[in-house]
């Protein structure tokens, strides 16, 4: 019987509450974040902070769900109308700290929010100029509840806006840009990585390529090109080509297609996609001085060619695999070019590369590395390969 | 001696071993060395198992010199019964200073992950509820649930982590010994303290039906989670690298979000896989808890462990809940290292020489 | 050895072993050592004083060979009437001078009638007042004869029952369909046809004070273990209560542990699960007058064996056993793993998943774990409710409920659809266990699983499932731990599992049962013949 009581009795402890228990519809499921700096002149500044001197330095925006009941969405409100459903929610807010505008803007709503199936993070071109990426993506590092497999992009311009793009098939802005940063894995025009890989690359050294999205012509969004990161600021953008080219050296490059002009006949061109590729990075360091060579080797196919079929022959073969080395060095090396000039960031990994292979001269270097940089020399190699031409000759 | 009589056969032994070293420390240990040895770690991390086979050597040997007595009696015997019962005292204080860390890690654990706003205390007694009901009936169905928990859960960690491999980038590991041995060796050597369950083979030997396979079952039972900590190790570091390494309180748990299963029913298995560890962890409360009721009740004479339970039980709460924070908590514990050294090597070899000078052993 | 532990760790009370030779233990305990009086008058006055107001008895006085006095008594409706007719007053009455023996006086009429004259296949011959009284009750027909201390009993019992029929509850494709009835007898039989040896042993017993329930173990004396059936004998002598109803009551009151929510016996209407268990090592008792047999020991590999896996290939039967487990599992903890999901950790599920769950609870009333229970104690409801109708009836409420009530419920609001799918898939992985107390175990361990996610979510359920897992490593049933073979891990007795072996490698028994003969066939000598044959 002395048995039965204390068990009752933890149980009624335990059933006391739930604490953690919140039901699925008081969640505000949080799909995206726009991540920008604060306007001076924006009416939200305003009003919140009249009072203080200073004005905040952040505004976010949260693009969450709004969530219809199935039955609602089927019947009746079809019909003719064409307008598009509103199916989410965007809420800004500024503040010093994001984790402050989120309260802010949980002040606003019915529902808590839900970070766990947050699908995107987008951060405007003037913040990422601003500040240090990783301080600013810091809650999102600390929150338990955050899911990592989301993509972090850089936007060219404000942020915020790309909010109000169409999201086409998908119902949401921050769905459809997360399916559109996967379908374009292959792309190499576009660097897709994810949360944990972002963040690890910036912790290591600070210096690095962000995927970067923009609007473009029908209220449609486009993802090309990349932002260069150095020191966790945003210094430079790279347009499609060019970050492509940083692909092949980073050996990240999954697929992706190049044309060239036919040697052969002018103005004709020559379409191939690029099925395998492999690139080393070698380092010579005679007399403690650095020289990269980078040696890409391609594989492709050809998929178009500006001409009849059956007309190719060994030549004509070896004359596209020529004219595609040839570009794709050009590529490379003024890429790697504008990076060192330019820029002057090491986006590509030339002093990781050093670090972790050549440490001791790594060390002595390591100082005057901001310096040394942009005058190392580099040399390109690149060889290609035709292996299938299609289904044709 | 023994209350029930219960002899358990040498696979019981190996998994009742296995489940309980394998608690939630594999899924933060690559964050410590991280910090103390840089991309090193796993190096540190294998020499630092190869010293710990020179103390679970000497252990099993001396239990196996004794193998019809637990550690509070043959240690009675033979230093003498005011040394030996303060042996057993500072054994039995180790083992519940480690279980107040086993405890509140996994609470933690439970806490970033899984439930944010309950209350620890809430957690912690839940957990503790059914090891306490576990463990009042003996040694034996400890050993099958520690059976049943290694072969069910412990092949899909194991897979989980070895299909993580494929995402590892080997340059994190670079740069290799870049200030030399010296770190490496000396957190090696600091590792000897680390496996504490090895130290359940100074009062299991007396339970099992044939003492001479005790080296076998303690070699496989602390070799298994060595492997899967191992590869948990290389895979952190290789994927977050050594810099998030350091910065994550539990690399394991931030790793699997780059596991892509296709076609996945369940997405974001972090959460899942927290639950999986918890699992793990339950055998390792209950055999420390066991391990401390069994050696107090052997040094007190008690004729069964029961009694012992309950009080040994908020005791152990009571000191997991004394750090405030995540850094006090590692700071508090960190006397455990040098205190398990003591408790794994030195105090065995003492005991061991001791017993072959004056030439005592069971026969 | 030490797993195999005799007395259970409750107190048992060690009772002297009680004289059973005559079969009746202390139950005819106000009557016992009485003896029968030379009197005829005497006698039957005795026993219609004590059968006072029992108007179904009958007492029939007669004249042995027109000369001594004699009496019939016996139960009416219990008896067959042809047969005491015909063999029995007949011959005493008709026949008996036609020998043309001379019999002197009752002594002599008396043996002469128990050796020469009554033809029928039983007959005893007993003084004792109680043994009488308990012939009388069980249908035989009792003869007192002037001036013999001793009364004649004769077998004949008749009644009405139910004849042997296909199972209700196990139903297989492949094997025999004919089950256990409410005769002791009958069902004995049934088993006897299936084991033709003489090592086959079946010890009977008297439970219960008042229902003198007939109750018999039976077990194969060179394979089942002798201390196992030691123990079985002591528990059942010290069952001392009102009366045995069905087989569910001697099961709880001999059980190991009758806390647990898990039922230590297997209950079988199946003779050809008795007869397998029974070459396994196991013992089965019967019960009188309860259709069903229990087996033991039992463990959870046993409960959730079918009949069927045995007659089917072996890798169509692995197959229909890794379905099997997956749906008791799946009974358990689907309800519970989807509160934990929906309340405590949408992150786990899939963002389109979740965005659609989310938008079928919009609107909904009740937290996820309300729902949950109220859609499991409807489901409940209904299932009770099938089992009381009549026959179709019962199947077609059964459909309607759940499928009218589940749309009206979702159209009305009231649950969302995925919990609907949820319950029937519960509810249908349930069927799947083959063995309905098990079934009912699930269910109620279901409830449980659900409270604990509702109030710590995943954390909850894994520690509910640890706390189950705890309690059944704890279990015993006779001496077997529950688990086995998977604790104690025995490779080889894996072969039975959630595989099952193709019988080529099922040549030994298994070994948890720690049986006295290990090996059943030598069937792996088989497969070599066949080889043999191939390479002619």
């Amino acid at each position: 019987m002395k048995r039965i009581r204390i068990i009752i009795l933890i149980l009624v402890v335990f059933l006391s509450g739930c604490w953690d228990r919140i039901e699925l519809d008081r969640r505000s499921f949080v799909l995206g974040a726009a991540l920008d700096m604060a306007p001076e002149d924006n009416e939200l500044t305003i009003e919140k902070f009249a009072d203080t001197k200073k004005s905040p330095l952040f505004m976010l925006t949260l693009e969450t769900a709004l969530i219809h009941k199935d039955a609602e969405s089927e019947s009746g409100n079809g019909g003719g109308n064409t307008q598009q459903k509103r199916n989410s929610l965007l809420h800004t807010g500024v503040g010093n700290s994001f984790f402050e505008i989120l309260r802010e803007e949980a002040k606003e709503s019915d529902r808590i929010l839900f970070f766990g199936h947050q699908q995107v993070i987008i951060i405007g071109e003037e913040l990422a100029r601003k500040h240090n990426i990783l301080e600013v993506l810091d809650f999102w590092i600390r929150d338990p509840e955050v899911d990592r497999s989301m993509k972090i992009l850089l936007a060219r311009g404000n942020a915020r806006e790309l909010f109000n793009a169409d999201p086409k098939n998908s119902k949401y802005v921050s769905i459809f840009i997360f399916n559109q940063s996967e379908q374009n894995r292959k792309s190499a025009e576009f660097i897709n990585k994810d949360f944990t890989s972002i963040i690890s690359e910036l912790t290591e050294c600070g210096n690095g390529l962000l995927g970067s999205i923009e609007f473009s012509e029908n209220n449609s969004l486009r993802v090309s090109g990349s932002g260069v990161i150095k020191d966790c600021r945003l210094v430079g953008w790279l347009d499609g080509h060019e970050t492509q080219a940083a692909q092949y050296v980073l050996n990240e490059a999954k697929g992706g297609e190049i044309t060239v002009e036919d040697p052969e006949r002018e103005g004709k061109f020559i379409t191939v996609e690029i099925s395998g590729m492999s690139t080393k990075l070698k380092v010579d360091t005679k007399n403690d001085i650095p020289r990269f060579t980078i040696d890409t080797k391609i594989e492709c196919n050809i998929t178009e060619i500006d001409d009849e079929p059956v007309k190719i022959g060994k030549q004509a073969i070896a004359s596209v695999e020529k004219a595609v080395s040839a570009y794709v060095k050009k590529q490379i090396k003024n890429t790697v070019e504008k990076l060192q000039k330019q820029y002057k960031a090491d986006a590509l990994g030339f002093g990781e590369t050093l670090k972790k292979r050549h440490n001791k001269l790594w060390k002595v270097l390591e100082k005057d590395w901001d310096a040394i940089y942009p005058e190392v020399p580099v040399s390109v190699q690149v060889s290609t390969k035709v292996r299938h031409l299609g289904r044709a000759y | 001696m023994f209350r029930d009589n219960d002899k358990i056969n040498t696979e019981e032994t190996t998994f009742f071993i296995i489940a309980s070293t394998i608690e939630v420390g594999t899924l933060t240990v690559s964050g410590n060395l991280a910090k103390e040895v840089g991309p090193d770690a796993w190096l540190a991390f294998l020499i630092g198992n190869l010293f710990t086979l020179i103390a679970i050597f000497i252990i099993v040997k001396l239990a196996q010199r004794f193998y019809k007595h637990g550690f509070a009696e043959f240690s009675r015997i033979i230093a003498g019964p005011v040394i030996g019962w303060i042996l057993s005292a500072v054994l039995v204080v180790y083992w519940i200073a480690v279980s107040a860390r086993v405890m509140r890690a996994s609470t933690d654990l439970v806490r970033t992950t899984l439930l944010d706003r309950t209350p620890i205390w809430v957690i912690a007694f839940s957990i503790m509820l059914i090891a306490v009901y576990l463990c009042w009936n003996g040694l034996e169905p400890l050993c099958r649930v520690s059976l049943t928990t290694v072969v069910v859960i412990l092949p899909l960690i194991t897979l989980i982590t070895l299909s993580l491999l494929s995402e590892v980038k080997i340059d994190n590991f670079l740069p290799f010994l870049a200030e030399g041995p010296q770190k490496v060796l000396k957190s090696a050597i600091m590792q000897l303290g680390d496996i504490e369950e090895m130290t359940f083979m100074l009062f299991l030997v007396p339970f099992m039906k044939k003492p001479e396979k005790a080296m076998k079952a303690a070699l496989f039972g602390l070799y298994i989670p060595v492997f899967l900590a191992f590869f948990s190790i290389v895979t952190q570091i290789g994927i977050l690298g050594v810099e998030l390494t350091k910065i994550y309180l539990s690399p394991g748990v931030a790793v699997l979000e780059e596991l892509q299963l296709p076609g996945a029913f369940v997405e974001r298995l972090g959460v899942a896989y927290s639950g999986l560890w918890i699992i793990l962890v339950f055998p390792t409360i209950c055999g420390l808890l066991y391990a401390i009721v069994l050696t107090l009740s052997q040094m007190f004479g008690t004729k069964s462990h029961r009694p012992f339970i309950i009080p040994v039980v908020i005791l152990t709460y009571i000191i997991s809940i004394i750090p405030g924070n995540t850094l006090e908590f590692e700071k508090f514990f960190m006397f455990l290292e040098p205190y398990g050294l003591i408790v794994s090597f030195v105090i065995p070899l003492l005991l061991y020489i001791t017993a072959v000078i004056r030439g005592v052993k069971d026969e | 050895m030490g797993l195999f532990r005799l007395l259970s760790r409750k107190n048992r009370k060690k009772i002297q072993k009680v004289n059973t030779d005559t079969n009746v233990s202390k139950v005819f305990g106000d009557y016992q050592g009485i003896h029968l009086d030379k009197s005829l008058d005497n006698n039957i006055k005795s026993i219609k004083t004590i059968f006072r107001d029992c108007d179904d008895i009958v007492y029939r006085p007669f004249k042995i060979a027109k000369r001594f006095k004699a009496e019939l008594v016996y139960m009416d409706g219990m008896v067959k009437i042809d047969a005491v007719d015909n063999f029995v007053m007949k011959p005493l009455m008709l026949e008996y001078g036609m020998a043309g023996i001379e019999v002197e006086d009752e002594k002599k009429a008396f043996l002469y009638a128990k050796e020469a004259i009554i033809s029928t296949a039983n007959i005893k011959e007993s003084k004792e007042l109680e043994k009488v009284l308990h012939a009388i009750m069980i249908g035989a027909v009792v003869i007192f004869i002037e001036r013999n201390e001793s009364a004649l009993i004769v077998e004949a019992k008749g009644w009405e029952q139910r004849q042997v029929e296909a199972p209700q509850d196990e139903v297989t494709v492949r094997g025999p369909r004919d089950a256990f009835t409410e005769n002791i007898r009958t069902n004995s039989a049934l088993i006897r046809r299936r084991i033709c040896d003489p090592k086959l042993k079946l010890k009977g017993y008297l439970i219960g004070r008042r229902s003198k329930t007939r109750v018999e173990v039976m077990y194969i004396e060179d394979i089942a273990n002798p201390r196992l059936v030691e123990e079985v004998f002591n528990r059942i002598e010290n069952i001392d209560v009102d009366s045995v109803v069905g087989n569910g009551l001697l099961e709880q009151l001999m059980e190991d542990n009758w806390i647990s929510p898990f039922p230590q016996f297997m209950t079988t209407e199946r003779p050809d699960r008795v007869t397998a268990a029974l070459l396994e090592g196991k013992v089965c008792i019967l019960i009188d007058n309860s259709s069903m047999v229990s087996v033991l020991p039992a463990t959870m590999n046993d409960l959730l064996t079918a009949p069927d896996d045995y007659y089917e290939r072996w890798m169509v039967a692995t197959l229909i056993r890794i379905v099997r487990l997956t749906g008791a599992v799946a009974s358990t903890v689907l309800p519970a793993l989807y509160i934990a999901m929906v309340s405590f950790h949408p992150e786990m599920i899939p963002s389109a998943f979740a965005l659609s769950i989310a938008s079928g609870r919009e609107g909904v009333p009740f937290p996820a774990f309300v729902e949950a229970f109220l859609m499991e104690g409807s489901f409940e409801l209904m299932r009770e409710a099938g089992i009381r109708l009549p026959g179709s009836l019962g199947q077609t409420m059964g459909v309607v409920g759940a499928v009218v009530i589940g749309q009206a419920a979702v159209s009305a609001g009231i649950v969302s659809p995925v919990m609907v799918v949820v319950v029937a898939l519960t509810g249908i992985a349930n069927f799947t266990v083959p063995s309905f107390d098990v079934a009912l175990s699930y269910r109620l361990l279901r409830f449980g699983l659900m409270i604990l996610s509702a109030v710590l979510g995943l954390y909850g359920l894994i520690l509910g499932l640890l706390l189950i897992l705890s309690h059944i490593c704890i279990l015993k049933s006779f001496g077997t731990p529950y688990l086995a073979p998977w604790i104690p891990l025995n490779l080889k007795d894996l072969k039975d599992t959630v595989l099952r072996a193709p019988w080529q490698y099922m040549s030994y028994r298994p070994s948890y049962m720690h049986t006295q003969d290990k090996k059943r066939s030598d069937l792996d000598k088989v497969g070599e013949h066949l080889k043999r044959r191939k390479g002619e």
